[in-house]
């Protein structure tokens, strides 16, 4: 009994041994950033300016060949506040937040979502996905969803691998006629984005979850104070 | 909750013109009203008076006047005339006012969000058009709706 | 909203199901281990407690496993999930216990049956039965190493949804345990009832040991559905709305008081008093007492999924 003590106490002390050369082994993380990319897209969206007309979506779904019944980006409407007929609504952008700390990169099994580390936009890896959807239950913002045609995780890229592939503004950036979308470079301080982040107050959503997202919202002043 | 929304919108209108259509005589659709077509109005306003639309219908017998309000002395000048629209010298006030003497604005509402923004500042005109056979408005779906905003809520860079 | 369909719902019941599945395969080793460690010894092999368990545990896991790749959205390229990993992922690190865990499970059944198939063997495939023989000389360490992997993954179960920082109800640290020590149980009531209706002896020396085991493990479990909820009221916002939608109310709320509580909990725990005091335990007993925490353990994994994702932050 003593003896096959002894020995599965060693067959535990190898597992552990193996278990922290592994981990030493492993580069530190400091390592896999060498050159400190000149980029970080983020966005703002001016909920004063919106106007609701859905033109984003609609470019977005063109562009980006998203099929009918899901969507990348949603204009969420609340109201409307005020009696007729002076009544407002209010609009929020519900799209990828493009999180630093991305909690569905943290799950996904495979890698398949991952920080594209240039541009430090979320992507899917669409290839190494295989559909268990731990990453739309993870999101806190759930704007993940599953792609009817490709069956795979989707969602917002700021279009990178259609319109910034081709030095253009995301869809969306682009068809919003009132310039609601302010699109850039965060680490540029000359850009519109910087710009506005710093002219305007702006809120981000569900902060205190520590996922440090990208997509801003400048708050609506008109109507109502709502609790 | 949008598409549902937007199908069910749709499907509201299908429902609605399904019942206005078989709940007039037959042959009253996209034909004018006798009451319109016989109109003293069309002797000068052959073109523009033409009236082809739902608002034609038989079963509502609408007359010119019941929109454009008494003719008084027109078309000499002084007179008070409503006429729609964005070149229109009529108040929007008033104009909406034509409209809702019918529709009611929660109805609007139900069809069309941004029926409750505009309430104010545009005239129903501005979008809709009652005299062609269909309101243009009514055809826009999609991103057509979404570009016809455009048209006023352009912000250049 | 219903009960099984509404906004943000992302999983569904056959999540459910892997997770019950994954839990009693856990559980069920679990038992089988302490039967031989602590009463049977050399003996094991012919207890139709510590066979039922042989024949569930793998049957169990495999057949989750199966409900969790058919789930996928493209169930032909699970292959990729076992090819690439994801330390920062709990799901990741579940499959490699799952992996180890299960080839664990293979060498410790031959190990503790190695005499019955080397008598079957009868000197055919001896590269079979050198391995057998290999197999049982480190019974001890592969017990060891296949306990501590049955804990982790009936604690894996409940690591898998706890990860989830969007639902207050999911995100919680007590799920874990939860699932661990319900996971348990299911998979000692499996064992007590494949054991009876294999003709084991519902008085026997197995029965007994496990149920000495199940009445303070009801208790802990009773403890911690209570610490569970009471934490997540006393949390305030969308903790508390998630824990009053869930057990307060509607559809979810009965399955809760009457399936989870009731059936799950209190029955068994009543069953197993008075077996203890009877001292006389008959078929129907057991495999009724086994029945009802089956029963409830199923009924918990479906309702922290679905109650889990009807409130987010």
């Amino acid at each position: 009994m003593d003896n096959s003590k002894r020995r599965f106490l060693k067959g535990c002390g190898g597992v552990i041994a193996g278990m922290s050369v592994y981990t030493v082994t492993q580069p530190p993380q400091a390592n896999t950033a060498e050159q400190v990319s000149e980029l970080k897209y983020a966005m703002v969206h001016d909920e004063n300016l919106c106007i609701g007309c859905n033109a984003c979506e609609d470019a977005c779904r063109k562009v980006n060949n998203v099929p009918d019944g899901v969507t990348r980006v949603n204009i969420e409407r609340s109201g409307p506040f005020g009696e007729y007929p002076n009544q407002s609504y209010r609009f929020s952008r519900h799209s990828c937040q493009h999180c630093e700390a991305a909690p569905c990169v943290k799950v996904c099994p495979t890698g398949a979502a991952y920080i594209d580390e240039e541009t430090g936009i979320v992507a899917v890896n669409e290839d190494r996905c295989v559909g268990c959807q731990y990453c739309i239950a993870a999101c806190p913002y759930q704007i993940r969803f599953i792609n009817p045609e490709t069956r795979v995780a989707d969602k917002c890229d700021f279009c990178q691998q259609t319109q910034l592939s081709e030095g253009l503004l995301p869809a969306c950036v682009l068809a919003c006629p009132t310039n609601a979308l302010v699109f850039g470079n965060l680490k540029d301080p000359a850009s519109a984005l910087v710009k506005t982040l710093k002219s305007k107050p702006t809120y981000r959503d569900k902060v205190d979850l520590g996922t440090r997202p990208k997509l801003f919202h400048v708050r609506t002043i008109d109507g109502e104070i709502v609790l | 909750m949008s598409i549902t929304n937007r199908y069910g919108v749709v499907l509201l209108y299908i429902v609605w013109f399904v019942l206005l259509w078989v709940s007039f005589p037959s042959h009253s659709f996209a034909k004018e009203t006798k009451t319109i077509a016989d109109s003293a109005c069309l002797k000068c306003h052959k073109r523009n008076g033409q009236m082809l639309g739902l608002h034609a219908n038989e079963g509502l017998a609408l007359t010119c006047e019941d929109c454009h309000g008494e003719k008084g002395k027109h078309p000499r000048k002084g007179t008070a005339i409503i006429t729609f629209g964005a070149k229109s010298d009529t108040p929007v006030k008033t104009q909406a006012e034509q409209c809702l003497a019918c529709h009611d604005h929660q109805l609007l509402a139900v069809a069309n969000w941004t029926h409750n923004v505009h309430a104010k500042g545009v005239s129903c005109g501005q979008c809709h058009q009652l005299h062609p056979e269909m309101d243009p408005a009514l055809l826009l779906l999609g991103s057509e709706l979404s570009q016809s905003c455009a048209k006023c809520h352009l912000t250049d860079i | 909203m219903s009960a099984f369909h509404f906004d943000g719902l992302v999983w569904h019941w056959p999540i459910a199901i892997y997770l019950f599945l994954a839990g009693l395969s856990a559980g069920a080793v679990f038992f089988a281990i302490m039967l031989k460690h602590f009463k049977l010894a050399d003996k094991a092999y012919l207890s139709p407690f510590v066979q039922a368990a042989a024949v569930i545990a793998p049957i169990a896991v495999c057949a989750g496993l199966g409900i969790l790749v058919i789930d996928l959205t493209k169930p032909l390229a699970f292959w990729k999930i076992l090819v690439f990993y994801n330390t920062s992922s709990v799901m990741s690190m579940g499959v490699l216990v799952l992996l180890v865990y299960q080839v664990m499970l293979f060498a410790w059944l031959g190990s503790v049956f190695s005499t019955p198939i080397q008598q079957w063997l009868k000197q055919r495939l001896p590269l079979l039965s050198k391995l057998l023989a290999q197999l049982a000389r480190h019974e001890d360490v592969i017990t060891g190493v296949l306990v501590i992997l049955s804990l982790s993954l009936g604690a894996y179960t409940g690591f898998l949804l706890s990860a989830l920082i969007g639902f207050p109800l999911l995100n919680n640290p007590v799920l874990p345990l939860l699932f661990l020590i319900s996971g348990l149980s299911s998979g000692a009531a499996a064992t007590l009832l494949g054991g009876v209706l294999m003709r084991g002896n519902p008085n026997g020396v197995e029965v007994r040991f496990i149920h000495r085991i199940e009445i303070p493990m009801i208790l802990v479990e009773i403890a911690l559905l209570f610490t569970f909820f009471a934490g997540l009221i006393l949390s305030g916002g969308q903790s508390q709305v998630a824990a009053m939608k869930a057990i307060g109310e509607g559809f979810w709320g009965w399955i809760f008081w009457a399936g989870v509580v009731g059936v799950g909990l209190t029955l068994p725990l009543a069953f197993n008093l008075w077996m203890k005091v009877s001292s006389d335990r008959k078929f129907a007993y057991v495999a009724v007492t086994a029945s009802f925490s089956l029963i409830g353990v199923l009924l918990l994994r479906n309702f922290i999924l679905y109650t889990g994702q009807m409130t987010a932050v």
